[in-house]
């Protein structure tokens, strides 16, 4: 434990800026957002909101504060998805890149404890600060709005909840596919892996072509997994708070579906993949 | 208690049809320091390498009776290895390179860390990537040398370094880390500057081990002849390796049993018998 313990002190260590991604956007846009009031604060101007939720429909409020909520979400779990792909490259590559490869290696650390702790890292660590993250900004929306409009900040929470669940199974999905590129090529493994889906297309669409096959894209399913859905449409539902209420706890159900299955499945293979392209690279 | 082994046996290593390694057989005892002598692509760092379970092989590298394979941790439990003393991980300052080595390696001697610490003058809270090429040796030293192990590789170790940290760097290992009980095997292209600490010596060429002998009696086995150059033909007709010629004179490392009349002896350097052996091109 003391070993896994130290393993991932040193991937916060020499990989903390990476990771922090989500964090240094979000504080960003409220950097801006300050700035901007100050500046307003500073000229004098009357102290006016860019919209107003004051005049909404009932429904209407619920239905922005639950959006707003899920957009937010879904752009950090973005940004973590990015961040999470700098860091499988930076956690299996970077020591060779750094010529330090060697100095971590011997050590009598058994392989498994120290791909555990990049994985880890690379995974868990993204999904817990993107937690932190998006449900910090979730309740400054939801306060936001109930203050001002008097929208309940239960549709802030859920939202914020049932986009993250999605969110970790896409940041799960997409940072496993390229630990396994991560793992099968030393340098710029994000271009290569990338290029490499490309050329799978390709074939794809010449074999679809010239031998008349349906062979369905490799891209679009990709894209399909590695995107969050809301499965809903929001214009339904606004005459009527109960029935959007319920579609709104109906969802849960949704959240684990086959896609997600086949998320955690293919995440499986992408790890095992990589880390055995990893375990069994040679050190020169 | 037995003594700690380090066995090599028939170990070969092939890249592509290249053979780097060629059924190398070796045996490492304690309380020697070895000098592994070659010259560039005789294998020396792959043979270093497949030890440590590096890269893998053909044959069998024994440690304390357990056959080390591929990616193998457990020879770090008994060995420790100095590649490139600027092989150490920039984005860590000093401080959190100690604390990662303390947390990982259970070998970890925190008596004899805190004491070669307190003679090193480390800048603890610097980043590695500030430090000097020199203080860098000092802590890739510090880290290595507070372990508990019997075994230390050293790969080139003082490649780069000027000659004031060359002279620290062996100073400290012998007297911070060797005793009766250790083995050091010591790669370099330096033999003038570790040939007084080295008790042993090998001798690659070609990814095969052509001598394995004390430095003693090596030295004793050879000798340098050396003739006014209108007798060079005598030498010639001994066809030693490499020739040498010097101000009116030629000189040749030779078997100790070679004898010339009225020729000049003296005592070879490890240099020179590296020469004789392998070859001077």
């Amino acid at each position: 434990m003391k070993q896994l313990k130290g393993l991932l002190k040193k991937e916060w260590q020499t990989n903390r800026h990476t990771f922090l991604i989500p964090l240094w956007f979000i504080c960003g846009f409220y950097g801006i957002g300050i700035l901007g009031f100050l500046i307003n604060l500073i000229k004098g101007n009357k102290m006016v909101a860019v919209f107003s939720t004051l005049n909404m429909p009932p429904n209407m409020k619920e239905l922005y504060l639950f959006s707003s909520s899920a957009s937010f979400v879904i752009g950090l779990g973005f940004i973590a998805m990015i961040s999470s792909i700098i860091l499988a490259d930076s956690l299996i590559n970077g020591g060779y890149k750094r010529k330090c490869e060697i100095l971590h290696l011997s050590q009598p650390v058994s392989m498994p404890k120290i791909i555990a702790a990049k994985y880890l890292f690379m995974t868990l660590g993204t999904m817990l600060l993107l937690a932190i993250v998006s449900f910090v900004n979730s309740m400054v929306l939801s306060v936001f709005f109930n203050i001002n409009s008097g929208a309940h900040m239960y549709f802030g929470i859920v939202a914020w909840a049932q986009t993250f669940v999605q969110s970790c199974f896409t940041v799960l999905f997409i940072s496993s596919l390229y630990w396994m590129f991560a793992g099968l090529f030393k340098r710029r493994s994000f271009v290569m892996g990338t290029l490499t889906i490309l050329a799978i297309q390709i074939a794809i669409g010449i074999l679809n072509y010239t031998a008349n096959l349906q062979i369905p894209s490799l891209i679009s399913y990709i894209v399909k997994l590695s995107t969050v859905q809301l499965n809903m449409d929001l214009s339904l539902y606004l005459k009527d708070l109960g029935v959007f209420s319920a579609a709104v706890e109906g969802r849960w159900k949704y959240l684990l579906d086959a896609y997600t299955l086949q998320r955690v499945i293919l995440s499986a293979v992408f790890f095992l993949l990589g880390s055995w392209l990893y375990n069994t690279r040679e050190l020169s | 208690m037995n003594s700690p082994s380090y066995e090599i046996r028939n170990v070969s290593k092939h890249y592509g049809k290249f053979k780097a390694l060629d059924s190398v057989n070796l045996t490492l005892n304690p309380g020697k320091i070895i000098g592994l002598l070659g010259k560039n692509g005789a294998g020396k760092s792959t043979l270093m390498r497949c030890m440590l379970g590096f890269l893998s092989h053909d044959g069998d590298v024994v440690l304390n009776e357990n056959i080390i394979h591929h990616r193998d941790h457990r020879v770090f439990e008994q060995v420790a290895f100095i590649p490139d003393v600027s092989g150490l991980d920039d984005r860590l300052t000093v401080k959190q390179t100690m604390d990662y080595i303390k947390n990982v390696n259970p070998r970890w001697n925190d008596t004899l860390a805190e004491k070669l610490f307190s003679i090193s003058n480390l800048p603890i809270n610097k980043k590695v990537s500030k430090l000097s090429k020199g203080m860098k040796t000092k802590l890739y030293l510090l880290i290595t040398l507070s372990l508990d192990v019997n075994f230390l590789l050293l790969d080139e170790p003082t490649l780069g370094l000027d000659i004031a940290y060359r002279k620290e760097f062996f100073n400290i290992i012998l007297g911070e880390f060797f005793d009766e009980t250790k083995s050091i095997l010591i790669s370099t292209h330096e033999v003038e500057e570790v040939e007084d600490m080295l008790q042993e010596i090998i001798i690659i060429d070609n990814g095969s081990i052509l001598l394995h002998e004390d430095v003693e009696s090596l030295k004793a086995r050879f000798h340098i002849i050396t003739l006014p150059i209108d007798r060079a033909a005598e030498l010639d007709a001994l066809q030693p390796k490499l020739i040498s010629k010097t101000l009116g004179f030629i000189s040749a490392v030779l078997p100790s049993t070679v004898e010339i009349k009225d020729a000049t002896y003296s005592r070879p350097n490890l240099a020179d018998i590296f020469l004789a052996v392998v070859g001077g091109n």
